[in-house]
């Protein structure tokens, strides 16, 4: 189970490797962060995507308080269709399919965004440990190890992992890890070599920048380099692969959900949502699949047209804006 | 070419190393006694210790998992706890249903992506370029699985009798019900693939249009569909050769849950049903198979890029001297 920033099984694949930064093109290089912000205000693709990602956020985060029912309370009106009582319809325990589907958005937004935020520290502290000792023997152990980590079909095992271990649990130390934040984990997995690649390649070009020469002369820690001055220009390369991996962890999520083998029954989420539907499709319940169907669709493309969107910008080749480059950041080194 | 051949396979070497620990890792790891499952339930204590035995649960885990390894290359990948029957077997009556559906999906992908991506390049920012690309783009953003949902919507309520859209015939017993029942979970399993696919051929297509062998061949009065389809697709194509090994490893994978979408007894339903039974052995050899799997396809994936490519052969010859 496999496949496209999408599908999970589709999954996420690694839609950019490597993406060269163009080194020492001193003038034609705007990364920062303001400039993120800028792009992505710019265009009426990208204001649309960010409104619906808002959305899909105060979804997640009050839409549990927004629910007009018990999402678990069940009624003697099963397998209602949408009205102005029940939004959504209701299943087959007369529970409200509205309700229940503001219970599963917070579960699978925050199940993705929590599996790319791990990936994308783990990914990255690899990935500048490996880009400032390039050429040393830890740059070698740890990119080897991201490429096989890569060459495992891990969307067959984050599955397996949750589908074995979950019911149970596994204890770690500690800590007790239940099915959800196990398929967090095996998730994020999923999406390290990724950050780890973009972190690496976009290091190696920024060191060899001139304000690195100069702040070395300067007689700068290399710590103080790596987070001072390396790391708040290298933040927007890894933002458009965040994009592209929140898309892609939501997918496996809905995928292994849907196969019964990650969020379990009292929770929902898109996934199980849609499993719980499928058995009533032939008799036109299209309520019960329509809204996580739409739901997922819609978050992948909305992060798909996003990364897309950025990752133009950030392109060498159709880079245009100037970056100022301020004598602050020389002098702090 | 045979360096590029021994490199890839040595390459591989640490990748099949971790799925074997991993694999064994877990299947210990598995809740529960292996002695008492493989014996089954209600077996006698001699059973129980006979299959102690058999596991060698009793020496160290390393030597377990050498034991373990050495029947693993053998091809015995242990045997089922519900039936007893060798994993190989399970897997082996599973396999035709899954490659005919990925073989199948691949068909469409190649032969409906690509010249979509080309003649979406042909009309660059005319409204049917437009089209390709929102539809392709839209395409890619639909998890697999939720095609299939909607194709079972559709042709099992809406327009219904006009496709099965449940269960598998094997091609032996009726080729042409066989072929009808997997058109549906095929495009489902197709249509993001499909997307990417042409997405990809269009950008490679309009970089290579662009160059100048392109214009030459033009201005030398060859034929307009000679230098699209000959001259210009066979070095566009190059980038989409590699997308499509990738893809056919995420079809083995994305075939998981279409396959239990669909109903189709492939591996992927295979895999799902021994998490029901918690028939261990069944989902790591399942695992193994399709790991493995993947990696081959990798493997013969770069060295076929070297065979259309051979500036890539070149380059690691090069490289390894």
């Amino acid at each position: 189970m496999t496949g496209t920033a999408n599908d999970a099984v589709n999954g996420p694949r690694p839609r950019d490797p490597g993406q060269e930064p163009a080194a020492a093109e001193g003038l034609a290089r705007p990364s920062g962060l303001a400039d993120l912000v800028a792009r992505l205000t710019s265009t009426w693709v990208s204001r649309i995507s960010l409104g619906v990602l808002m959305v899909f956020l105060l979804l997640a985060v009050f839409g549990p308080l927004l629910a007009p029912h018990d999402p678990a309370a069940m009624g003697r009106e099963t397998l209602q269709a949408p009205s102005a009582e029940y939004w959504m319809g209701t299943d087959e325990f007369g529970r409200d399919v509205f309700s229940r589907f503001l219970q599963g958005t917070r579960i699978s937004v925050f199940v993705g965004l929590a599996a790319v935020a791990i990936a994308c520290v783990v990914g990255t502290i690899a990935g500048m440990a490996a880009g400032f000792s390039s050429g040393r023997i830890w740059d070698g152990l740890i990119m080897r190890t991201m490429d096989i980590v890569l060459a495992f079909p891990l969307l067959v095992l984050v599955p397996v992992v949750t589908g074995l271990l979950g019911r149970s649990g596994v204890t770690l130390g500690p800590v007790r890890l239940t099915a959800i934040p196990l398929m967090t984990l095996a998730i994020a997995l999923v999406f390290v070599p990724i950050f780890a690649r973009v972190a690496r390649s976009s290091v190696l070009a920024e060191m060899e920048e001139e304000y690195i020469v100069a702040a070395k002369t300067f007689g700068a820690r290399r710590r103080h380099i790596l987070f001072h001055n390396v790391l708040p220009n290298i933040t927007a390369p890894l933002i458009v692969q965040a994009a592209f991996a929140f898309g892609g962890a939501v997918v496996v999520e809905a995928a292994v959900s849907f196969l019964g083998l990650g969020v379990q029954a009292p929770d929902a989420s898109w996934g199980t949502l849609l499993a719980d539907g499928r058995s009533f499709l032939t008799l036109g319940c299209w309520w019960l699949v329509a809204f996580p169907s739409l739901a997922l669709a819609l978050t992948v493309l909305t992060f798909n047209l996003l990364g897309d969107d950025l990752r133009d910008h950030l392109d060498p080749r159709v880079r245009s804006s100037v970056r100022k480059f301020s004598r602050k950041e020389l002098t702090r080194s | 070419m045979s360096r590029l051949i021994v490199f890839r396979t040595l390459f591989a070497v640490p990748v099949l190393f971790l799925i074997s620990v991993i694999s064994f890792g877990m299947l210990r790891a598995a809740p529960g006694d292996p002695a008492v499952l493989q014996a089954g339930a209600g077996a006698s204590p001699e059973a129980i210790e006979a299959a102690r035995k058999q596991l060698r649960l009793d020496d160290s885990l390393v030597e377990q998992y050498f034991a373990w390894f050495a029947a693993v290359v053998r091809g015995d990948l242990g045997n089922s706890y519900t039936s007893g029957l060798p994993v190989t077997e399970l897997i082996g009556a599973r396999l035709p249903a899954t490659v005919q559906l990925s073989l199948f999906a691949l068909v469409l992908i190649i032969g409906i992506g690509v010249p979509l991506g080309v003649t979406s390049a042909l009309h660059r920012n005319r409204p049917y370029d437009q089209l390709v690309r929102v539809v392709s783009l839209i395409g890619i953003s639909v998890p697999n699985f939720v095609i299939g949902i909607l194709l079972i919507l559709i042709f099992g309520w809406w327009v219904t009798g006009v496709l099965p859209f449940q269960g598998y015939v094997p091609l032996h017993e009726n080729a042409w019900e066989n072929v009808r029942h997997l058109i549906l979970p095929a495009t489902a399993l197709a249509i993001p693939e499909m997307g990417l696919v042409a997405r990809l051929t269009r950008s490679s297509m309009l970089e290579v249009l662009g160059q100048e062998y392109i214009s030459s061949a033009r201005a030398l009065g060859i034929a307009e569909r000679t230098v699209i389809w000959k001259d210009a697709l066979r070095n566009a194509l190059m980038p989409v050769v590699t997308i499509v090994g990738v893809v056919t490893g995420f079809l083995l994978g994305g075939s998981v849950v279409v396959e239990s979408v669909f109903g189709i007894p492939g591996l992927g339903r295979l895999l799902v049903e021994s998490f029901a039974t918690r028939d261990y052995p069944v989902t790591i050899g399942v695992m193994m198979f399709i790991a493995i799997t993947f990696v081959v396809i990798n493997i013969v994936v770069d060295v076929l890029y070297g065979v259309i490519n051979p500036r890539i052969r070149l380059s690691t010859r090069r490289g390894a001297r």
